[in-house]
Parts: C-alpha cells; structure tokens; sequence
C-alpha cells in the first residue's frame, strides 16, 4: 500500500535514498507528508512494556510506593482501625461506666434479721449480705447518703413465722386473701444516685421478687426456663447491623479512597512525575488500569482496617444498651446480637464482592476527578460532591427498614452497594440484585478507566494550568 | 470521488438483510458500501479534518529539499510544526498580555540528521521546549507532522515514544524512590530486560557518579544530582535518538563537561541528539548542525560553519535576530 502513495519521482531525487546507509522508507500513511526517513534499529522496543507488562510494573511500583513508605501505612492503615477502635472502645467504656457496674466490684450490702428461708436464695444468687445488728441501722443508713455503703434490707424479725402463719391454712388461689391479712414488710434502702446502690437494689429487689413468687404463686410470668424473645437471633443481628453498618462501610471505603487516590493522580500532576511516565512507551489504559487497581487494593485495606476497629469495638458500645437496664455487666458482651456466625459463606462471598466492586467504582471516580484537578488541595474539594452522595446514601439506608426489591435499583452505583448490603445483613439477599449491582459497579468502573485512558492522553489535561 | 450509491439510502442494516435475501440489487449495494468505504479510507491517508474546524485540508506532498552537506540519512523531519496556546486568565495578567492565544512554534520546519548533534537555538520564549514537546508526543501539535526516525508523532505516538530518550526539566522523578529504584522501573517500562539494565545501570551510574547517592531519596538529592538521575534514566533503554532540553542547565561546569562529553561521545557512537540550548559557546562547541529559532519561526538552519563563515554564532544570532526583529529589544 505505501508504495502505491509514494511518490516514485520524490525517491528518485532524495540524495538519501542510494546512500549505503539503511533507508527504510516509512511504514505507514505519512509518507505523502514528509519525506522518508532513516529508522533506526531500536533496542527495546520489541514490546513496550518489555517481558514484564507495564501494567504489572505501574502496579507494583504504587504498591511499593505505599507499602515503604512507613507514614503512609500508618496513617491510612494503622491508625484508621486503631482510632476508631479506640476512640469507640472509649466511648463505650465511658458509657457503660455511666450504667453499669464492673464485676469485680463488691457491693456493701448490709441486712437486718435475714430470714432463714432466705439464706439458701441469698446464697444461690452470689449475694454477699453483711447481717448487721439494729443499733447500726441508723449508721449505715448515713453511709448510704454519704455514699460509703450501697444497700440496707430490713426484714421484720418474725418474717418466717409471719410468711407461714399467713400463708398455713390459707388458700393461695384466693387472690383476696392477700390484702386481706397483714403481710410482713421488707424495707430496702439505696441511694439512687450512685450506679452500684440502684445495681444492687434492682438485683436484690428481683430476688425478694421472685422468693414472693415462689411461696404465693398466684401466676408466673415467664418462669418456664424457656426463651421467651420469639425474635430469631438472625433477625435480632439482622436488626442491629442494617440499620447502620452499611452507612460505616460506605464511609469507610470512601476515605480509604480519598486518602490514597487524589494523592496518586492529582499528586503525580502537581509533582511533575507524570510526564515522566508519559514519554516512556508504557501504555495509557496500562496506566489507567494499573492506578485503579492498585489504588483499589490499599484503599480496600484502609477500610478494612477501619472495619476491623468497629467490629472489634462494637460489643463495647452494644454492651451499654443491655447494662443500662441494670443487670450488670456479666453477660452483655453475648447479649450485642452480633454474632458473625449467623451469617454463612455465601452472604460474606456477596458482601466481599459488593465491598470490592464499590471500592474500585469510588476509586474510579475519584482517579477521574482528580485527574481533572490540578493539584491534590483542589482535587480534594472537588470530591466533595461524590462525599455528599456517599453520605446520602448511607443515611438512606439507616432510615430503610428493608432493602429495595426491585431490580432496577440495583443498577444505580453507588444506591446499590447500600442497598445490597442492607439486604445480605438482614439476611433477605437476593444473588440477582447482588449480581446486578457488582455488574453496575464495575461497568462504571470500567468507563472510569476509560475516561482516564482517554484524559492521559489528553495534553489539556494533564499539562493544565 | 464519491462513487454515486444507487439503491436504499437507509443503510445500517441493509447490507446485512440484502445478504441472506440475496437480490441482485442489494448486492450491487453492498458492492458499492464496500467500494465507498475503501475510498473513505484512501481519502484519510492524504486528507485530515483539522480538529475544530471541519475544514477538508489535503497536504501537499512537497519535497523537501536536502542539505547537499550531509551524507547522513534524516532522521528527524518536521513540516509546518505549529503550536499554540490559549492563555488563561491568569497567565494574561501575569505576563501583562492582552492575547488570548500564544503562538509558540509557527510553522516550523527542519531536518535533522543521523548521527549528528542538532542544536536548538533560541532566546527565551522563543518555542524550543514547545517543539521538543511536541517530538517526544507530550503534547500534540496544531498543524504540521513531524517524522521521528520514521514514525509520526501525531500517528504512531507510541513508536515515537519507544525510539527516543527526552530530557526537559518539566519531567520529575518521584521523590519517595531511589534513583536505583526508579532506573530499574523504567527499565521495565522499555522493555530492557533486567541484566542488561543491570549492566547499564552499573556503566552509566559510575560514569555520573550517581552511585554515591544511588540508594539515596531523590527528594534528599540537590538539583544537579536530581538532574543527574533525570538524565541516566532518560537513557536508560539505549535509544538511538536522543532529544535533550538544556541539559547542562543547573549544572556545575564539572557536571554539565561530563555530560557534554558523554553526548559527544554519544554522537560518536552513532546516535542522533537533539538539544536546546540558549548557550552560544556551547552550541559552537558541541553542535554539528544548529537551527536558531525566533517567535516559533525557524530563522536560519545548517552546519555551524555554514552559519557562521568566521564569525561567531552570537554575532550571526544578533544579526537574524534584527533581521527578524528589527532591533535587539
Ligand atoms: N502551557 C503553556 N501555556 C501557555 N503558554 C505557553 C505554554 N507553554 C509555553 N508557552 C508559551 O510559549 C512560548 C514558548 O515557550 P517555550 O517554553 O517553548 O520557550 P523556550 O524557547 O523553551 O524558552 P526558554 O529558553 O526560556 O526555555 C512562550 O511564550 C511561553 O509563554
Ligand atoms: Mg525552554
């Protein structure tokens, strides 16, 4: 074909063409603009990008830039989950100070003519009672205002006598019966505004509660050993972790993109490096494509570790809930409704997949947007927007009860992680919309590499100013 | 041109139907779509849409006429190479200019050839790194083609990109690596397989004493040394063209002799350098051919001696420049 175009009377008259040197007349259509020109053999360019693709260089080279650089780890990685792993452990303890009671606390609980048929009870509860003698009543009603002591009971000092007299020959179905005779009074004495007095009056309080069941059961309420919460576990976690863990995770993902993407691209601009890689033979999608995922796979580290500081310091802000209703401390870590195990293999194969596709769609997006900026400040508030939505739909989702049935949703990125997220937590995923949204993620993802293949190549954007 | 097309103007899927229904007429529609399209493709080979206005603009095939002294083939071959830019805002009133567009190389055209030193010559502003960018395929140019040891820069960027070394100090090294670190990056960028960029390492590192600060943080090195890197590593894949923008600027005279040497010594070897450079002293010492430029304008090209015929290359420079100019502002 290129010798049809050329002009035989033009190589006929190059000086050039009979030199001895080698002549190669150009391969392709210039040849009717310039005239032909000495190519010289080239070393390396047998495959730009050379045995090692340039895609797995560029990958390696943003990882290595990230993994040596001891600030970077740390600030994007470490302290991410550390802080928050902190800072909600800190508030959790600082709320459930307010609350409860720490177990290895020994409440000082006086008593006044313990009855014998309560000491078996007493003992069986783990209560230690100090018998005290009268004289010293009106002493440690003092301590309990002055806070020193926590709890008083005064028991009548014929209680037995009075309790089985009353109840001997008397019929217990007869509900008026109970009014009808003068009943022994206990009389507990705290103080209200010391969290441990109310602990162990609520404790000591549900203990005489139940010893009255027992010898008058007129009728119980829940004492058949049995549980009596009908919601299932997996609805009770359910419940809990919808209503605001895919807002977090978005969140999440989304400064782990922040803080590695405009940094790389935005960054490489201001900083001048990115000529240097754009004279080499490397090529643009291998550029694009390389950032986006390398920059995919810190900034899905980054908010790993941010998940991790939650969910290892989730049971210590769920804990304040159940502590809060005065049964101490011992069993509210069981009581958080989390438990991971309620979820099988397949919903966290769905989750990761969801994570992965929105992390490399928030990723895309902010590579595009900062590659339109010219240095990381701007390409910071120029993301803005994109934080705004992430926001949004987060929030959406905590107020949802239930996630979107309808397909359609699905195919809006960004809407449809939440979404998916909402139903694979609360157990009612469906693989179609969870197919659908990954699909919808990476498809725009894709466009995002494209569009950055297509801005490096641009000189407006790259050498603005 | 055009062949006259008979038979349904609508088209998309026409061909395709006429295919399997198999009347005649529709194949003589198919026949001509085929005939239309190669014509469409010969036509793109000798005209282009120049981007913006859609007017059809059919190159001239000239020729170019060849400087009678060298005996070297070309390899660099630039036609009309046009350049402008648009000015924002604030770079009017930065530079007090009332211009909206910069035109910083105005049909430039010239030859450079295999194995010789060419030299750029210019004032400040007067559009070499503009050109130099514009053969490396930084940026593209407006008008006009150049050939780069065969290959287009505004076709075949790519090609372009894998024959040449560019050296210009808008090119940065990322600060966080080593200047080791990055040779070997780049050396994978070109392809140079991983020993014989050891070798070249090991030659070129010695020769720029950069293997005292080899393992050193660029962004800890001073600016000659960050130059030093810029430059092995601009070479890092052999290339046997070499485009440099002032590469002894910011050098100390020891550093900027080594790497003049090195360029001749380059030369010598057979390679083909294109430099830019406002040092006459330089261009006299080091260059076989100049061009100077003034305003994007190529004023005057050839062999030094040409040029100057006993005179020196400041007192030629000053003389086109009042010739261009009128007055030496
Ligand atoms: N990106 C740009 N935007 C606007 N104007 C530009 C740009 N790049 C170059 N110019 C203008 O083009 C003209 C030529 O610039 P260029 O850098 O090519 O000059 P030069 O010959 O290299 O000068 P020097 O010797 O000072 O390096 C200048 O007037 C410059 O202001
Ligand atoms: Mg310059």
């Amino acid at each position: 074909m290129g010798s049809l175009l050329d002009d035989p009377a033009d190589k006929a008259t190059n000086p050039i063409s009979d030199s001895t040197n080698r002549v190669i007349s150009p391969i392709n259509d210039s040849a009717d603009k310039v005239g032909p020109c000495y190519e010289p053999p080239v070393p390396f360019s047998g495959s730009p990008g050379g045995g090692k693709s340039g895609l797995l260089a560029i990958i390696t080279k943003e990882l290595r830039r990230f993994f040596t650089d001891r600030r970077m780890v740390i600030t994007t990685l470490l302290m991410p989950g550390l802080l928050i792993y902190v800072v909600y452990s800190f508030i959790g303890a600082a709320l459930a100070n307010q609350f409860t009671v720490p177990t290895s606390y020994e409440p000082k609980l006086y008593v006044l003519n313990l009855p014998d048929s309560l000491r078996s009870l007493v003992h069986e509860a783990g209560l230690d009672l100090i018998e005290a003698r009268s004289e010293q009543v009106a002493e440690i009603k003092q301590d309990i205002a002055s806070k020193t002591d926590d709890l008083l009971a005064v028991f009548p000092a014929d209680f037995d006598e009075v309790v089985s007299r009353e109840l001997n020959g008397l019929n217990p179905q007869d509900p008026a019966l109970s009014t009808a005779f003068e009943l022994p009074q206990v009389e507990l004495f705290f103080n209200s505004t010391r969290v441990e007095s109310t602990a162990a009056y609520s404790s000591v309080y549900s203990l005489l509660d139940s010893y009255k069941e027992a010898v008058l059961p007129l009728f119980t309420v829940n004492a058949a050993g049995q549980s009596y919460d009908l919601a299932s576990q997996q609805d009770k976690a359910g419940f809990v972790v919808t209503s605001f863990f895919p807002m977090l995770l978005m969140i999440f993902l989304y400064s782990g993109c922040i803080a590695v993407a405009p940094e790389s691209i935005a960054g490489e601009k201001e900083r001048g490096t990115i000529a240097t890689l754009l004279v080499t033979p490397l090529k643009r999608w291998e550029m694009a494509l390389g950032k986006v995922i390398s920059l995919g796979m810190i900034a899905l580290l980054s908010g790993l570790s941010s998940f991790l500081g939650v969910m290892l310091s989730l049971p210590r802000i769920l804990a304040v809930g159940e502590g809060a209703s005065g049964e101490g401390t011992g069993d509210a870590l069981n009581g958080s409704g989390l438990d991971v195990g309620l979820y099988s293999a397949s919903d966290y194969l769905m989750l990761l997949a969801v994570i992965l596709s929105t992390v490399l769609l928030l990723i895309g997006l902010i590579s595009v947007i900062s590659a339109f900026a010219r240095t990381v400040k701007e390409a910071n508030t120029m993301v803005m927007p994109l934080m705004i939505l992430v926001m949004l739909v987060g929030v959406m989702a905590m107020f949802s009860q239930s996630a979107q049935e309808q397909a359609l949703y699905y195919l809006v990125p960004g809407y449809n992680s939440v979404q998916s997220m909402v139903a694979i937590f609360s157990f009612t995923a469906q693989p179609l919309h969870v197919t659908i949204t990954v699909g919808a993620n990476l498809l725009i993802t894709a466009l995002c590499v494209v569009m950055l293949t297509r801005m490096f190549s641009s000189e407006k954007i790259m050498f603005n100013r | 041109m055009n062949p006259v097309k008979v038979g349904p103007p609508d088209s998309s899927q026409a061909p395709f139907k006429a295919l399997i229904a198999g009347n005649r007429q529709s194949r003589a529609c198919l026949l001509l779509s085929g005939i239309v399209l190669v014509a469409i493709l010969l036509l793109r080979r000798y005209c282009t849409f120049r981007r913006g206005t859609m007017t059809l603009y059919v190159h001239r095939i000239r020729k170019v006429s060849m400087p009678r002294s060298s005996s070297h083939p070309i390899i660099i071959q630039t036609q009309d190479l046009s350049k402008s830019f648009k000015l924002s805002a604030r770079q009017q009133r930065l530079e007090h200019s009332t211009e909206h567009v910069r035109i910083a190389v105005d049909k430039l055209s010239f030859v450079a050839f295999q194995g010789e030193i060419f030299g750029l010559l210019g004032p400040n502003g007067a559009g070499k790194t503009t050109t130099l960018r514009m053969l490396a395929t930084l940026i593209r140019p407006d008008e006009g083609d150049a050939l780069v040891a065969g290959r287009s820069i505004s076709r075949q960027p790519e090609a372009v990109r894998a024959t040449i070394g560019f050296l210009t100090s808008e090119l940065k090294l990322e600060d966080f690596f080593t200047p080791s670190y990055l040779f070997d990056f780049f050396a994978t960028l070109h392809g140079v397989p991983p020993d014989i960029a050891a070798i070249r390492k090991a030659e070129l590192f010695k020769r720029f004493g950069i293997d005292e600060f080899a393992e050193v943080k660029v962004a800890n090195l001073s600016t000659g040394m960050k130059q030093k890197a810029s430059l092995v590593i601009s070479i890092v894949h052999d290339p046997p063209l070499i485009i440099f923008d002032e590469p002894t600027n910011g050098l100390d005279v020891l550093t900027a002799k080594v790497v003049t040497d090195y360029l001749a010594e380059l030369r010598d070897a057979g390679k083909t350098i294109v430099l830019s450079t406002h040092i006459f002293s330089l261009a006299e010492r080091l260059c076989d051919r100049v061009g100077v430029i003034i305003d994007g304008r190529m004023a005057a090209q050839g062999t030094v001696p040409e040029l100057t015929k006993g005179r020196s290359l400041e007192q030629v420079f000053f003389d086109l420049y009042v010739s261009v100019k009128g007055k030496v502002a």
